[in-house]
């Protein structure tokens, strides 16, 4: 759609621009191509990188070491090495070249910092700036520092930028909506429970990273072939400054808002740029005044920021327009039905006493966790049989959590062993370990608040494209109909089912609930209860379930394990554990208090 | 190296040190209590500058001119906070970021406006010119002297931190704010306290740093601020002992790169510098002194 929009405005400049006006709408262009490969990286993984330029400026220079006409480059840089003194290519293997550069740099760089946090990895950015710039301007053979480089052949015509700008757009949308590109936003959104289920996240922010890098080289390089000279110091704040305002101002997250920021400040900038040269304006003559540009830029990213954080076009697509305007959408909504689960689709069979098998899918030999001077687990063992649901309850404090959170990779153990499917993986990351078929749930519902219905459950799935029984698992739970709405926009009991649909669309082996049930009355956990029981009937993993409701874990569970204190007090059936006087003790009080 | 050039360099090291602790304190605070990098941070040792400036063309003596600076680059900390933060207190990370980063180019260019694109001269006592001769080794005065106040102001810093009610609250406040709240710490009371300090904390570091160069320009600020984010940042964000301990580290490694490094790579001692901290970084990401934090 952008594209459409682009080529429209680039046939009207043509058609009906002067030279200035053309020339302005080429810089708009080239500026368009750096925003949306910023954006790539920023806008996706929701990280800031202040670093970026120097992608841009790697591009730049070895564009132009390779353009130049070997006479002219012969006098502006005398010591090169042959192999480039002589190097003279066309446009495209120039952009190529550029691209490929960057992305060596991209992959050294980033490979050292990709695991850092979010807040750490900016300050790092802002190093990897520092440093290339500082190399620009000193590595004098190859650049010739502060003085620069010129007479770079001009071959970023508005033909050829409009075609670039177009190919940026649509390979920055086409990331954006893939395995890869999805799996980048659930990271940003909530990097824990992204890698709960299968996102290794310091790998794919990488992959955003190299992409983004390598985008960047290239619209370094037309951006040098469209003004022919520059030097070291072109590379470094200021620029920064304002890429990341076009971002801020037209939306952090959204293409189409990245070529609109891109726009209004091209816009102001060439505006501001005449206004400095001394305009008259009506019978006034302005004197000159400058920096205006800057100041005006920094004051429009503070007023955005303070009335609009999420900049004009927020997260909005142009693209989700037209979806909402199609007929087909259109028939779809009037014919919505208010968001009620299907009551219909209950798969019959037997309940609790299905046929459990002797053998055993997890296994956790004497757990221990310990938080510097305090033990939250304290020798646990715990056996999860195939195909059955355990119930895991005890007081608050007693390490219920703690136990879900070992078994599922957030934290390692202290010590002891845990065995899924036979495979020790204590200690293994979270992504690791829902490959292997154990997903979760969290006691605080962790969705992706800004992605889709349909998005969150796709995230979920082994390539992230959406290869798994979404529609199956969507109708199980009741959300066919909300497939597009944003998970933050839903009602709390939709929520909840959303975030167990997302955690079955793997068909997992093994399933952690942790506190599905909390903030439900009866009828819902009741419907709660029929929920768990189809997926194990019809998935036959087995599942393990969190919970203070003693109704909901008495009816639906074969076995339950209580715990106190970090250590197992009872394990058994239901019946037995409700009598156990250890059990009482524990939740109600002491042996002179009447049992429930 | 011969040991006497060993012990000139080490008191370098512990001059430039003082500077970037002094900052990177002043940075961690900041973070510690409202979770925000500060990238205006720099513009304040760049008000103190000119604050310095204009104490001079008034006439006034040295002691007060830096007193000055120091008073004004506080003053602006807590304005800066109340007319361009506090609106915005409850962004994201991100948002706060860019607004201050935003915030800085435009006191950059307020200057640059007001003042001059060029760089002003600012004269200092002789005195620091000088240097005294301690057997084979000459220690300049001025060094002495930063590393002295450097010392002086730590350690006010750190008997208020841990004795005077508002520096336990501030420590509270830094460690968890809602919690701090919820036991009557006064939110914007302890944000403007966190906001004073770290600007006097500029204050002092610009004074110092101005010593050094004797001149101010726009952009005066901001090659000490980088260095101070990269050494809060080893030290561990929002750590206040291990912002002024990254600091003396990020000083060493810069005045001992300058020594050792060959004249031609000399122009890429901050560069190296960087480098190996992010080298650390990949080793250590929580920093050489912060605590690595559960994945919840």
């Amino acid at each position: 759609m952008i594209a459409a929009l682009l080529v429209g405005s680039t046939a009207l400049v043509q058609a009906f621009g002067s030279t200035s006006s053309s020339r302005t709408f080429v810089i708009f262009l080239v500026n368009v191509m750096l925003v949306v490969s910023l954006q790539a990286f920023i806008g996706n993984s929701g990280i800031v990188s202040f670093g970026h330029v120097a992608f841009m400026g790697i591009g730049a220079y070895t564009t132009a070491l390779v353009t130049i006409p070997s006479a002219i480059k012969a006098s502006q840089l005398p010591d090169l090495p042959s192999a480039l003194a002589n190097a003279d290519v066309g446009l495209v293997p120039a952009v190529a070249l550029s691209a490929l550069v960057a992305l060596v740099v991209a992959a050294t760089f980033g490979g050292a910092i990709i695991r850092m946090t979010e807040s750490t990895m900016a300050m790092a950015t802002l190093a990897l700036l520092v440093v290339v710039h500082t190399f620009f301007q000193n590595a004098t053979t190859f650049t010739r520092g502060s003085v620069g480089l010129a007479a770079i052949p001009v071959r970023t015509t508005v033909g050829v930028a409009a075609i670039a700008a177009i190919g940026f757009v649509l390979l920055a949308r086409l990331y954006k909506e893939s395995g890869p590109g999805l799996r980048v936003r659930a990271a940003r959104e909530d990097p824990l429970s992204a890698a709960s289920v299968g996102t290794a996240v310091a790998r794919t922010r990488y992959g955003a990273w190299l992409l983004s890098a390598a985008m960047m080289g290239a619209a370094g390089s037309l951006w040098a072939q469209s003004v022919i000279a520059f030097n070291a110091n072109q590379f470094y704040f200021a620029i920064t400054f304002a890429l990341l305002a076009m971002l801020v101002v037209g939306g952090r997250t959204s293409i189409t808002g990245a070529v609109a920021g891109a726009a209004i400040v091209t816009f102001l900038t060439d505006t501001l740029a005449r206004v400095e040269q001394g305009v008259a304006i009506g019978p006034w003559e302005l004197p000159r005044i400058t920096g205006t540009v800057q100041f005006v830029i920094a004051l429009l990213i503070i007023i955005t920021l303070i009335l609009r954080p999420e900049g004009i076009f927020g997260r909005w697509e142009i693209d989700d327009l037209l979806r909402r305007l199609s007929p087909a959408s259109r028939r779809a909504r009037r014919a919505q039905t208010p968001a009620e689960p299907d009551r219909q689709q209950e798969v019959p069979g037997p309940p609790a006493a299905l046929d459990v098998s002797a053998s055993s899918v997890l296994e956790g030999e004497q757990v221990a966790k310990r938080f510097e001077g305090v033990a939250a687990l304290d020798g646990v063992d715990l056996e999860v049989r195939s195909g059955e649901i355990l119930g895991l309850i005890g007081p608050n404090g007693s390490g219920k959590t703690t136990l879900l959170n070992v078994i599922s990779g957030v934290y390692a153990p202290t010590s002891g062993t845990v065995r899924f499917d036979g495979r020790a993986i204590a200690g293994m990351p979270p992504h690791r370990v829902a490959d292997l078929g154990l997903c979760r749930t969290f006691q605080n519902i962790r969705l992706f608040p800004q992605l889709t219905v349909r998005e969150n459950i796709e995230a979920a799935t082994p390539s992230g494209t959406g290869d798994g029984p979404i529609d199956e698992v969507s109708a199980w739970f009741g959300l066919e109909n909300v497939q597009g709405e944003k998970a933050v926009s839903l009602p709390y009991g939709m929520q909840r089912r959303l975030e167990i649909a997302r955690a079955v669309v793997r068909r997992p082996t093994l399933l952690l609930l942790d506190e599905p049930a909390a903030g439900m009355n009866e009828a819902e956990s009741d419907e709660l209860l029929e929920n768990i029981r189809r997926i194990r009937s019809g998935t036959g993993c087995s599942v393990v379930v969190v919970d203070h409701d003693l109704r909901l874990i008495m009816k639906l569970c074969d076995r339950i394990q209580v715990l106190d204190q970090g250590r197992t007090i009872a394990v058994g059936a239901p019946r037995a554990i409700a009598e156990d006087p250890a059990v009482i003790e524990a939740y109600i009080g002491g042996p002179s208090s009447k049992s429930a | 190296m011969s040991p006497s050039e060993f012990a000139q360099q080490l008191i370098n090291a512990l001059s430039l040190g003082s500077i970037y602790a002094l900052l990177a304190l002043g940075l961690s605070m900041v973070y510690g209590v409202l979770g925000m990098l500060n990238f205006a941070y720099g513009e304040l040792v760049t008000i103190a500058g000119y604050a310095m400036l204009a104490a001079t063309y008034a006439g006034a003596p040295f002691l007060v001119v830096a007193l000055v600076g120091v008073l004004a680059a506080g003053i602006a900390s807590v304005l800066m906070e109340l007319i361009a933060f506090r609106p915005l207190r409850d962004a994201s990370f991100v948002s706060l970021l860019f607004t201050s980063f935003a915030v800085a180019q435009l006191i950059q260019g307020a200057f640059r406006q007001a003042v001059s694109v060029r760089a002003r001269g600012i004269p200092v006592p002789e005195l620091f010119d000088e240097a005294l001769q301690l057997g084979p080794v000459r220690i300049s005065v001025l060094s002495i002297i930063t590393a002295g106040i450097g010392a002086i102001s730590l350690v006010a810093l750190t008997s208020f931190m841990r004795r005077s009610r508002a520096g336990v609250a501030m420590r509270a406040a830094s460690a968890d704010f809602t919690t701090a709240r919820l036991m009557g710490v006064r939110a914007n009371r302890v944000i403007s306290l966190a906001f004073l300090i770290s600007g006097l904390l500029a204050g002092i570091a610009g004074v110092l740093w101005i010593a050094r160069t004797t001149s101010v320009n726009p952009t005066t600020g901001f090659v000490p601020v980088i260095q101070a984010f990269i050494a809060s940042v080893i030290g561990g964000l929002g750590n206040l002992r291990g912002a002024v301990l990254g600091g003396f580290f990020l000083g060493t490694l810069e005045v001992f790169l300058q020594a050792l490094l060959p004249g031609s790579l000399l122009p890429y001692a901050q560069a190296a510098a960087l480098l190996i901290v992010v080298a650390i970084l990949y080793v250590r990401p929580q920093g050489l002194f912060g605590q690595r934090t559960a994945a919840i």
